[in-house]
Order: structure tokens, then C-alpha cells, then sequence
């Protein structure tokens, strides 16, 4: 099902599509300082998972190479990285259709 | 959960790869610190390192694109990859010989971990496939040794196809071209894995790193190949080959093999086109998502080029059977599967799309004989049926994109919308080589005219021209930008295609789509769209006059992907 963007906020979003997605025993309670490679056990392969659960949850395709050029090394991707970087296309993509109207 | 298992047995140590919550294996640093924790503290008793898969399929598919994503400034790549490098290195300096067992994808860096070994042995039957995909996928000089290590094993001719072109191997081009020692069948392949470990610690198999390989190479074609090819393909080809030579002479240049991972690897079209991997893994997942019941055989009939790859490439429990043509032109395909009778698909290889007839899935793969394994099924009139075709092809290292196109094939339509434009303004300016430019210089390596043979595209082929001869034409290269920024917008809006990655997958196969944009959908975006309405004068005489309205559409809507 297709969330609306204005009931899900990123950060909910992120954690229901990491306990979507992975396969992995994940910590009881997923905080935005976790590292997705170091304490959740992701690579490159469970991150495509991730956008595609990702992409039911927001409603639109998300591709993550943006976010994961944005960090200096795959321990600092973290779940609050991810919602930040999440949040700020999100409202970039409404800037861009509001000047278009 | 373990990246590695490790079990020890009479004297040999095996080392089993086994990325946790994962169906590949990816050599990621979990697994670098437990092989070069386990080759580091190796047990006197041991005699031989065996390296192994647990995943079926798979050997090591990658080392994790987050790595290559993460290096800002060339000088990061030592950094990050230290850990990984030091595993190689445990490996190669490893006290007993050291035998890579392979069964499944073994691409980039897998390559380079096998090329640390002593030896190797792969399994010839089923989905083994190695593959360079640094250069071919990523843009970008490998860093684990690939430059300097395949030219001493495979000599410098078969390692410029393979790391500069992105050739594929079957094990048994790889028995040919000397990358391993052995190919065996899948049936007792434990046994012969086993015999074979016997042979080499009985010293009865030479180590090709010892032999060296030699020879003369010309590599004056390479280099004209190379100079034809658009700048974001050419700047990491020709580093690499400029290092493949320096392998070739025994010249170890390994630290300037990371100085030129370095300087790709932070290119924007490298950064680009490491985007992709994101695209095509989405579509695989959104594909197989839509998975029939599991197809047991494929009989084909009147396909002989679909059955040569099919033959190479099936897993072993999906029999590919070549049933007598009903008439050649019928390519009839049964699929039989396990949970109810076979049902038939019309399928064609041929330029032509294959005519559509009753309640059958169509599919076309018209791109073989260009070496792209993919095919395009109408999933219109049967859905299920083009889920069922679509498991098995994948099965067998195909890739597939399922449309439900209104009209005409997708892959037709995407070539026209780069054939079009250049047949209307080959017909108005009779420039011929300034269009083949103008191709090239948008970033397009293979030539239209090829395409436009491929698909008996009898306009386009109007563009058959030497590239070098002429000059890029700036209205042509809007025109071609406009038309393909129109038709994403189409397609994607008419639920024709009902994914971006399913047609980014489709376009980078039929057009061969610069990896430098990253994909057709990012590419075809709002503010592209909005500023190619602003040259709609100067573009207009080269694209058909549907093509501005649906601009004008696109640029009041949103990109295709966040």
C-alpha cells in the first residue's frame, strides 16, 4: 500500500521498511543512530531491498546512491542520516511541483 | 551469523563464504577481517586452503558498492579498502596452496579473490559467469589487483577483453582463456573439487601465476577502439589498459592501480553510473516479485540462438529441450511447469517483433546477436504465463522486463526515439557523420546504425557514418533528448511499463543508455524536460510534433525517482 507522505514521517518509515526488508535479528528497538552496516548488518544488496520497501511505504521509486555518496564511509550511514536525506528530497520534490503550478 | 564458516579436515582448511540475510555474497568487511583472520593464525597442520560459497548461484557477487560510494578524494580508496586488501594479501601470501572452488556469478572483486589463490576450479554447467564489472558497470579501475594480476594469469589480450570490454566467461571460456584450472560438471562437482584439492597438494598442478603468461599483443586496435568510445567510457579504459600493460611487463604497479581506482572512481560519471547498480537490482526484485509457478523445462522450437545462451547459462534442475521447429518461423516455447501442464509463449530472437495471436504471452529478444541476454515480454494478454517466463529466463541469467504495451513493442519505441530524430535529420541536412557524432557525444558508445540493424530499423540506418569524420550537432542532441525525455514521460504515465527501473533496464539494453547519466528516467527529469521546452525552436524540425506537448506535460509533473 502507497503511504501518504504527510501521515508517515521519515524516520517511521525507514524503521518499518529496515524490519521490512532485512533478514537479520535487528535490535529491539531501531534508533536514528544506528549504522546500517555496522549494527544492522547491511550491504549494498539489503539496501536495494530497503529502497524497494522503502518506495511502498512513500509512495514514489527512491534510489539511494544520493544518501550513500553523501556519507564519508559506510559506517556513517545511519537510520537518521537516512531520514534526514529521505525528508530533504521529499521536500525538495514538493519545491519543485509547487514552482511548476 | 557468520560471513565465513571455517571446517577443517585431514589437513585442509575450507573457508565458506556466506553473507548473513543475503542470497549472494558480497565480500564486505565482515568477511575481509574473518578470511584474513582465519590465513593469519592458519593451524601448522594445515596443508591446503580451500574457498568455498554457500550460496547457490553465487561465488562473491560484489564487494559493496558503499565503499566506492563513500570515497570523496582519490586519496580515500587505501583507506577504505584496507581491510579488504589485507585479506587478499593473507590469501595470496598464504603458506599452503590455496584453491578457489567456484559455482555461480563471480564478478569484480571475486574475480580478484580467486586471482589470489593458487588455484582455481569452476563448475562449467549452471549460472557461473565471471565477469570485470568495474569498468563495464561502474566506470571505474578496479583496486584488488585485477590490472596487475590477470595479464600474468590470462596474458594481456584476454585481460584487456575482459576488464576493459566486460567480457563474460562461461567456466569454460575461463578453461580457455587459462583464468582457471579446472571446469567440471555440476553433477559430482564435490568429488572433483575434492580429487582436485588431492592433485594440487600431491604438487601435480602447476600454479599459473608461476607460468606467467606471454606474448605479443597489438593493441594498436584496443587503442582505436578505445579513442571511438564517449569520454566517461574512455578516461577508466584507457587508465586501465595503460595499467594492464605495466602487468604485463611484471611491473607490479599495484599502488598505482589504487591511485587510478582513486581518480575514476570520484568521476561524476562514475558516481553515476555506480547509481545503476540501485536501478537494475530494483528491477530484478520488482520482477521476480511477480514470480509464476516454477518452470521445470523450456522447450524451444526454431530458436537456435535463444538455446545456444539458454544452454549456457540454465541452472541444472531447469532442462532446456530442443523440440523439433513446427516451422522455423513459428518460435513456439513450452514452458512445463511442476505445478500443471505446459503452457506455450510465442517467442522471437529475429529483428522483427513477433506477431501476437490469441491468448498467448509474446516475448522478443531481438539484442542476442548484440550479446545482451534480455528480453522483453508483453505480459498484456497473459500476465501469468509472462511471470512464469520471466522466473525461468531469470533463472537462466537472463534479464527480462515485463511491459504492457499499447502499440508497438517498448523496445522498438525506445529505439525509435533515438533512431527518429537522427533519420529526420539525416533526411533534412544529409549529415550522416555529424549525426554519428552527435550520438557519441550524447554519450551513446555503440553506434545507432548498429541498433538500427539490429532491429531492421531501415531509416536509422541512414546514420551509418564514421563519428570521428563529422561534428556534434546541438539542435540533433536536443531533439534526441527531447524525444526520449517524451517518451519516458509517456510510458511510465500509461502504465505501459510499470516500473522507471524496468525501463532504465530496458533502454540500457536496446540503447545501450550512457551509464553516465545514470538512467533514462533520471535523465528524461522535470527540469530537463522544462529546459529542452526552452530550444523547442531550435529542436523542433528534428522530432515528431507530439513530442513538445508532452514536454510541456512532463515539466508540470515530478521526477521519476526521489
Amino acid at each position: 500500500m502507497h503511504g501518504d507522505l504527510l501521515e508517515t514521517s521519515p524516520i517511521e518509515a525507514v524503521i518499518d521498511a529496515i524490519r521490512a526488508s532485512s533478514r537479520l535479528s535487528l535490535p529491539s528497538s531501531i534508533e536514528a543512530h544506528h549504522r546500517f552496516v555496522d549494527d544492522l548488518g547491511f550491504d549494498s544488496l539489503g539496501l536495494v531491498t530497503l529502497s524497494v520497501a522503502l518506495e511502498d511505504r512513500l509512495g514514489a521509486p527512491i534510489l539511494l546512491d544520493g544518501w550513500i555518496g553523501s556519507a564519508s564511509s559506510p559506517s556513517a550511514l545511519t537510520v537518521g542520516s537516512l531520514a534526514l536525506w529521505i525528508g530533504s528530497s521529499l521536500a525538495e520534490d514538493h519545491g519543485s511541483a509547487a514552482r511548476a503550478l | 551469523m557468520e560471513a565465513l564458516h571455517a571446517r577443517s579436515d585431514r589437513g585442509v582448511l575450507t573457508l565458506t563464504l556466506d553473507t548473513p540475510g543475503s542470497d549472494v555474497n558480497v565480500f564486505d568487511l565482515r568477511a575481509a577481517n574473518a578470511l584474513a583472520d582465519a590465513l593469519e593464525t592458519l593451524d601448522p597442520a594445515i596443508e591446503a586452503v580451500v574457498l568455498a560459497s554457500a550460496k547457490p548461484g553465487s561465488f562473491v557477487n560484489g564487494v559493496g558498492l558503499m565503499m566506492a560510494g563513500a570515497v570523496k578524494a582519490p586519496g580515500d580508496v587505501a583507506q577504505l579498502t584496507a581491510p579488504v586488501r589485507r585479506a587478499y594479501r593473507a590469501l595470496r601470501n598464504a603458506r599452503v596452496p590455496t584453491i578457489a572452488t567456484i559455482a555461480g556469478n563471480c564478478f569484480g572483486c571475486g574475480v580478484e579473490l580467486a586471482l589470489q589463490c593458487t588455484h582455481r576450479i569452476a563448475v562449467e554447467d549452471g549460472p557461473t559467469c565471471f565477469y570485470m564489472t568495474e569498468i563495464a558497470d561502474y566506470l571505474f579501475v578496479p583496486c584488488f589487483g585485477a590490472t596487475q594480476d590477470l595479464p600474468a594469469i590470462v596474458g594481456l589480450d584476454a585481460a584487456v577483453r575482459l576488464l576493459v570490454f566486460g567480457e563474460r566467461w562461461t567456466a569454460r571460456d575461463a578453461l580457455r582463456g587459462g583464468l582457471v584450472d579446472r571446469a567440471v560438471p555440476v553433477r559430482g562437482s564435490d568429488e572433483a573439487f575434492a580429487a582436485f584439492v588431492d592433485e594440487v597438494r600431491g604438487g601435480r598442478v602447476p600454479s599459473r601465476r608461476a607460468m606467467r603468461a606471454v606474448g605479443q599483443v597489438d593493441l594498436a586496435p584496443v587503442r582505436e577502439r578505445l579513442a571511438d568510445l564517449p569520454e566517461a567510457m574512455r578516461f577508466p579504459s584507457e587508465a586501465a589498459l595503460a595499467l594492464l600493460e605495466r602487468g604485463a611487463r611484471g611491473e607490479a604497479a599495484y599502488d598505482d592501480e589504487i591511485q587510478a581506482a582513486g581518480e575514476t572512481v570520484v568521476r561524476d560519471a562514475s558516481k553515476a553510473a555506480q547509481g545503476f547498480f540501485f536501478v537494475r537490482q530494483i528491477a530484478a526484485q520488482r520482477e521476480r516479485r511477480s514470480q509464476g509457478p516454477r518452470t521445470r523445462a523450456l522447450v524451444l522450437a526454431g530458436l537456435p540462438r535463444l538455446l545456444r545462451q539458454l544452454r549456457q547459462r540454465a541452472p541444472a534442475d531447469l532442462a532446456i529441450v530442443d523440440a523439433p521447429a513446427p516451422r522455423p518461423e513459428a518460435h513456439r516455447l513450452l514452458l512445463a511447469s511442476s505445478s500443471g501442464p505446459g503452457v506455450d509463449v510465442v517467442v522471437s530472437t529475429a529483428s522483427a517483433p513477433p506477431v501476437r495471436e490469441g491468448g498467448r504471452a509474446v516475448a522478443w529478444a531481438p539484442l542476442l546477436g548484440l550479446g545482451h541476454a534480455f528480453v522483453e515480454i508483453d505480459a498484456v494478454r497473459a500476465p501469468a504465463v509472462a511471470s512464469q517466463l520471466a522466473s525461468a529466463l531469470h533463472r537462466a541469467g537472463f534479464e527480462t522486463a515485463q511491459t504492457r504495451p499499447s502499440g508497438a513493442f517498448v523496445t522498438e519505441r525506445v529505439a525509435g526515439a533515438l533512431l527518429d530524430p537522427i533519420a529526420r535529420f539525416v533526411a533534412r541536412t544529409g549529415r550522416a557523420a555529424d549525426a554519428a557524432r552527435t550520438a557519441r557525444a550524447l554519450g551513446f558508445a555503440r553506434p545507432p546504425a548498429t541498433l538500427a540493424l539490429a532491429l531492421g530499423h531501415a531509416r536509422g540506418a541512414s546514420g551509418e557514418a564514421d563519428a570521428s569524420s563529422g561534428e556534434a550537432s546541438p539542435a540533433l542532441a536536443a531533439a534526441i533528448a527531447a524525444t526520449l525525455v517524451a517518451l519516458t514521460f509517456e510510458l511510465l504515465r500509461g502504465g505501459e511499463i510499470p516500473h522507471p527501473a524496468t525501463l532504465d533496464v530496458l533502454a540500457r539494453h536496446v540503447l545501450d543508455f550512457p551509464l553516465a547519466e545514470r538512467s533514462l528516467c533520471s535523465f528524461a527529469s522535470v527540469r530537463r524536460a522544462a529546459s529542452l521546452l526552452d530550444r523547442a525552436n531550435e529542436l523542433e524540425p528534428f522530432v515528431d510534433p507530439s513530442v513538445l506537448a508532452r514536454l510541456e506535460d512532463h515539466a508540470r509533473g515530478r521526477d521519476h525517482y526521489r
